[in-house]
């Protein structure tokens, strides 16, 4: 309301100065046609006699004494009329800025989503992450004691607590299939230290997390209240059952807390104690009470006033005096106190790896973007150099100048900002729109937040101070007189130049490291693309099984197993089948220490830990995975006959250098039972396409019985037409057998590992070419912009006597020596930054030679070009027009 | 139409202070349009002092930001709409000090000048 009545007043003021103004006119000339002058010519002297009426205006407009606001207001007005005269220069610094934040924005929200977003709790940055670094096998979980006593002792913290993830079955009634949840172990205080509370019933009470087993209660979701309990009001009290086991419904968390993870969401919460009769272990000690067992992730609120440093300093001596005092388990297990984001950045070094190389190269095109309108705006500052003149003359001051200069800048950075929001968000939803072949809830969540709007926002405005200062203080800096005497200053000409020469080298050497890098991205993904990943992926059907959800013992879920593959191996169609704990690149948690005969450890290192898959004997077969040596394991591979394992050729490369595997040894854990290498397996990309060549380990599944399996079924022709099949066997066994990741293996592979990676090359892709248009349009603008600037001395040499074939040429040399100075310097700093980037991903390979050539060929010809056509057209100048332009 | 050469070298400059004088001055006996006071003060200067509108409108708004002159719309003698500026009482009094100090520099200026006039003699 107020400002509506501010604006009218504003409008009513500018029109009533409009009219005070005309009526001086007319009287004017009304005088001058009474002293007998001629109607027409009298107008026009009238006008001439008043001056520059825009500029009486706004010198006028100053008198009304604005404050801060209007006067912006103001300024945005002007800055936008003067815009609106100048399209082509308004679109070409637009479309630039638009390219350049958009990619930014996209990149961003890519890497909130995939890294940088803080956690969905109170206060984030007060939370320490709490965990082991283990001084020979690196970085590890927490075990409940130790948990325990950390809590005990450290000042540091105003709560802490820990907690781990399961998966659990869970059903509302007794008879119901249960569904596989992913859910959190929690110990007490876990609310309170995420600073969340439930929104309805409450959270878990010490008691209630402290004797083993006795409490059975849960804390759901928000989602799955809203979507399993319907949303019931008089959700509290209700009875799940969870394993088997009825729970009571306690309490329901808020929405938006979705547990202590951006991209995984848990369906409900239930009190570590609970654990062992959730999931007995086989060897009796609770898990809670296992000091050996560091499976939990502790989280820890600092104290106010308390830093990280100081807290995990605090944590590291407390760990000490742990290590001295249980050194049978502790012995170097070092603890640090770390935040959530250092934490991640450990965790997925390959993540952030893929970030920074997304930003970097973002950033790129974000400078090649302002140095385009820098340029642009030098020029245009020249060919406004007589209207500063003026202002400044009639009493404008240099800061008021400068400030309306620096309003045009931000006016053109926020509306490339708003264009470039737009396009970010079509790329935003179009990532967000991408899910993982996965029964697990999570998705690549880009979105546009917040944060992201922020970040453009700033983005946009520190971008026009970086592209639009240098230009407006220049603008406002000359000397009246020569400006207003017109002409050129031919002296400072020279200087001016080499201003522009230097802009012109720097873009193309920024151009050349942008898509030297962007080459060397694409070049490691096509190879991903095209990358054999040593496993079948036509023609294979998944499904993955754990009987011990309809309450199996396990005895009775390896008997399942057996009964299930043998009844498929059966039907029509079916080529093979196998069990395989593992599927390829989803992490199986499956860890396994062994220690191979006769290697020689690195001091203070006794085993080795890798991930091992269990599978059956027809698992090579049917997966397709090769067998260079030895043999698969066979039927006479049981539980009472000698261990055996298989091996993969990088384990036995790197762990039997320079002699035969097959028929040598390795220990299953550090004091374990000898195992026989039976077999060496072709090595696979078992976690990611781009993963370096990795030991691995397969074990047979009678000798290494696992209850949660999957079924891969070979098929002779489309899968998918035999899953009917598939399931009426699975329930003719048992009717209430929960099926999940139901998938074949194509649609796996290519949604699941070859989409993330297209996306990935698809924006990389872009972002290389956008910075390749752009600095192709800046350096054309540049160049067209320099030889326009020559038009006079052009002139000169063509009037004594210079052809157009020599004026052509003088403009190409300069041109071809500009592009040189920058691809030298370009190549020059490709050098460092392409070794920075191949060390934070290791999938990136050695730099192609080829990319040196090519690109800094492509670089040169565009500038050629781009002084081509410039120069053609000076070339045909008029050398007497030339002369007389200026 | 005299030459833009002697346009400019008959104009006098105006000190900031006296412009708003000047302004004053013209508006003491009756309102005035901005056109009008122009006129006033180039013909009751015998010529010699013209008003170049780029200082005479921002002068005027000034005035008017400051309370010595107050503005309204009426019609001229030839029936056109222009922007009146009169007097306010606090513009009166304003214009007498300005008055006053005016004679009291003018007179110690032209002493000043006659006297090394003199002297020089």
């Amino acid at each position: 309301m107020k400002l509506r009545g501010w604006l009218w007043r504003w409008r009513r003021r500018e029109e009533e100065l409009d009219e005070e103004i005309r009526s001086h006119l007319e009287m004017a000339k009304q005088d001058r046609i009474a002293r007998g002058e001629d109607p027409r010519e009298a107008g026009y002297a009238a006008r001439r006699e008043f001056g520059n009426v825009d500029l009486v205006k706004e010198v006028t407009r100053d008198m009304w004494g604005w404050g801060a606001a209007e006067r912006l207001a103001l300024d945005v007005r002007f800055a936008g009329r003067s815009l609106r005269k100048s399209p082509g220069f308004t679109g070409t610094a637009v479309l630039s800025l638009v390219l350049g934040i958009g990619a930014n924005t996209a990149s961003f929200s890519v890497s909130e989503a995939l890294l940088l977003r803080p956690l969905p709790i109170h206060e984030p940055d007060a939370v320490a992450k709490i965990s082991v670094n283990h001084r020979r096998s690196g970085y590890e979980e927490v075990s409940y004691p130790d948990f325990l006593d950390l809590r005990a002792r450290a000042e540091s913290f105003s709560s802490m607590s820990a907690h781990a993830t399961r998966r659990l079955a869970v059903a509302r009634e007794t008879d119901a299939i249960p569904r596989m949840l992913f859910c959190k172990i929690v110990s007490d205080g876990f609310f309170e230290t995420m600073g969340v509370q439930p929104i309805m019933g409450r959270g878990f009470s010490r008691e209630e997390t402290t004797v083993p087993g006795r409490e059975p209660v849960t804390v759901v979701s928000h989602e799955f209240w809203k979507n399993d309990l319907g949303a019931n009001q008089d959700a509290i009290g209700m009875t799940l059952r969870v394993n088997g086991i009825p729970f009571t419904v306690v309490g329901v968390a808020p929405e938006g807390f979705t547990g202590i993870s951006n991209l995984m969401r848990y369906a409900m919460y239930v009190p570590a104690t609970m654990a062992d009769r959730l999931a007995p272990r086989r060897h009796g000690t609770p898990v809670i009470q296992d000091r050996s067992e560091p499976g939990f992730d502790v989280r820890g609120r600092l104290k106010p006033g308390v830093s990280m440093a100081e807290a995990s300093a605090e944590v590291e001596t407390l760990g000490a005096a742990l290590e001295l005092a249980y050194p049978e388990t502790n012995r170097d297990r070092a603890f640090i106190a770390l935040s959530d984001l250092r934490n991640r950045l450990k965790d997925s070094p390959e993540v952030a790896g893929m970030v920074a190389m997304l930003m970097t190269l973002s950033f790129l095109v974000l400078v090649i973007a302002c140095a385009n309108v820098a340029s642009l705006l030098l020029a245009r500052a020249r060919s406004r150099m007589r209207e500063m003149a003026i202002r400044s003359a009639i009493g404008a001051g240099r800061g008021r100048l400068f400030q309306q200069l620096l309003t045009e800048s931000l006016l053109l950075a926020l509306c490339g900002g708003a264009l470039g929001v737009g396009l970010a968000s079509v790329v935003i939803r179009h990532l967000a729109a991408i899910r993982l072949p996965t029964d697990t809830p999570m998705s690549l969540a880009t979105q546009l937040d917040g944060r992201v709007l922020l970040f453009s926002v700033v983005t946009s405005v520190l971008s026009a101070v970086f592209f639009g200062a240098i230009p407006a203080w220049k603008a406002v800096k000359p000397d009246l007189t020569p400006a207003l005497k017109a002409g050129d200053m031919e002296m400072k000409d020279r200087v001016r130049s080499w201003g522009r020469h230097l802009l012109v080298g720097a873009q193309v050497a920024l151009c050349l490291v942008l898509l030297v890098a962007s080459a060397a991205m694409l070049d490691a993904f096509r190879r991903m693309l095209v990358i054999d990943p040593g496993i079948r992926t036509e023609r294979l059907m998944m499904m993955e099984f754990d009987p011990t959800l309809a309450r199996y013992s396990a005895e009775q879920s390896a008997e399942f197993l057996r009964q299930l593959k043998e009844r498929i191996r059966q039907l029509p169609g079916v080529e093979s089948a196998a069990l395989s704990r593992a599927v390829p690149f989803r992490p199986n948690f499956n860890a396994v220490e062994v220690v191979p005969e006769g290697f020689d450890f690195a001091p203070g290192q006794t085993t080795v830990k890798l991930e091992a898959n269990v599978v059956d004997p027809d698992y090579f077969e049917t997966a397709g995975v090769a067998l260079l040596r030895g043999r698969a394991f066979s039927r006479s591979d049981r539980g009472s006959s000698a261990p055996v394992v298989i091996v993969n050729e990088e384990f036995a490369k790197r762990y039997y250098p320079g002699r035969e595997a097959l028929g040598r040894r390795l220990r299953l854990g550090a004091q374990g039972p000898f195992a026989e290498v039976v077999g060496v397996a072709r090595t696979g990309k078992y976690l990611s396409t781009m993963e370096l060549p990795t030991p691995y380990l397969y074990l047979p599944f009678e000798q290494a019985p696992q209850t949660r399996m999957t079924l891969l079924v070979a098929t002779a022709s489309e899968p998918r037409l035999i899953v009917g099949d598939l399931f009426d066997s699975v329930h003719s066994l048992d009717e209430n057998m929960p099926v999940f990741n139901v998938y074949d293996m194509r649609t796996y592979y290519q949604q699941g590992v070859l989409a993330p990676a297209m996306v990935v090359l698809q924006m990389v892709g872009t972002i290389g070419l956008a910075g390749l248009v752009l600095a192709t349009v800046g350096l054309y603008g540049l160049v067209a912009y320099t030889v326009s600037r020559r038009t006079r001395e052009i002139g000169i040499r063509m009037a004594v006597g210079a052809g157009r074939g020599r004026v052509l040429r003088l403009i190409l040399r300069q041109g071809l020596i500009l592009a040189g100075c920058g691809t030298l310097t370009g190549v020059a700093l490709s050098l460092p930054v392409f070794s920075i980037m191949s060390a934070a991903f290791a999938g990136l390979g050695r730099l192609n030679p080829m990319t040196l050539v090519v690109v800094p060929l492509l670089l040169t010809g565009i500038t050629l070009a781009a002084c081509y056509v410039p120069a053609l057209k000076a070339s045909r100048i008029d050398p007497t027009r030339a002369l007389r332009a200026e | 139409m005299p030459s833009t050469d002697t346009r400019y070298r008959n104009r006098i400059e105006l000190l900031q202070g006296t412009l708003d004088m000047l302004i004053l001055r013209a508006l003491g006996e009756e309102p005035r349009h901005g056109y009008g006071i122009c006129q006033t003060i180039w013909s009751g200067s015998g010529e010699v002092l013209r008003v170049e509108t780029g200082s005479l409108y921002p002068a005027l708004h000034r005035l008017e930001r400051n309370g010595w002159v107050s503005s309204e719309w009426k019609l001229t003698e030839n029936n056109q709409r222009a922007k009146y500026y009169r007097l306010t009482p606090a513009g009166r009094r304003q214009l007498a000090s300005e008055r006053n100090r005016w004679n009291v520099l003018s007179a110690a200026i032209s002493g000043f000048m006659s006297s090394e006039s003199e002297a020089m003699a």
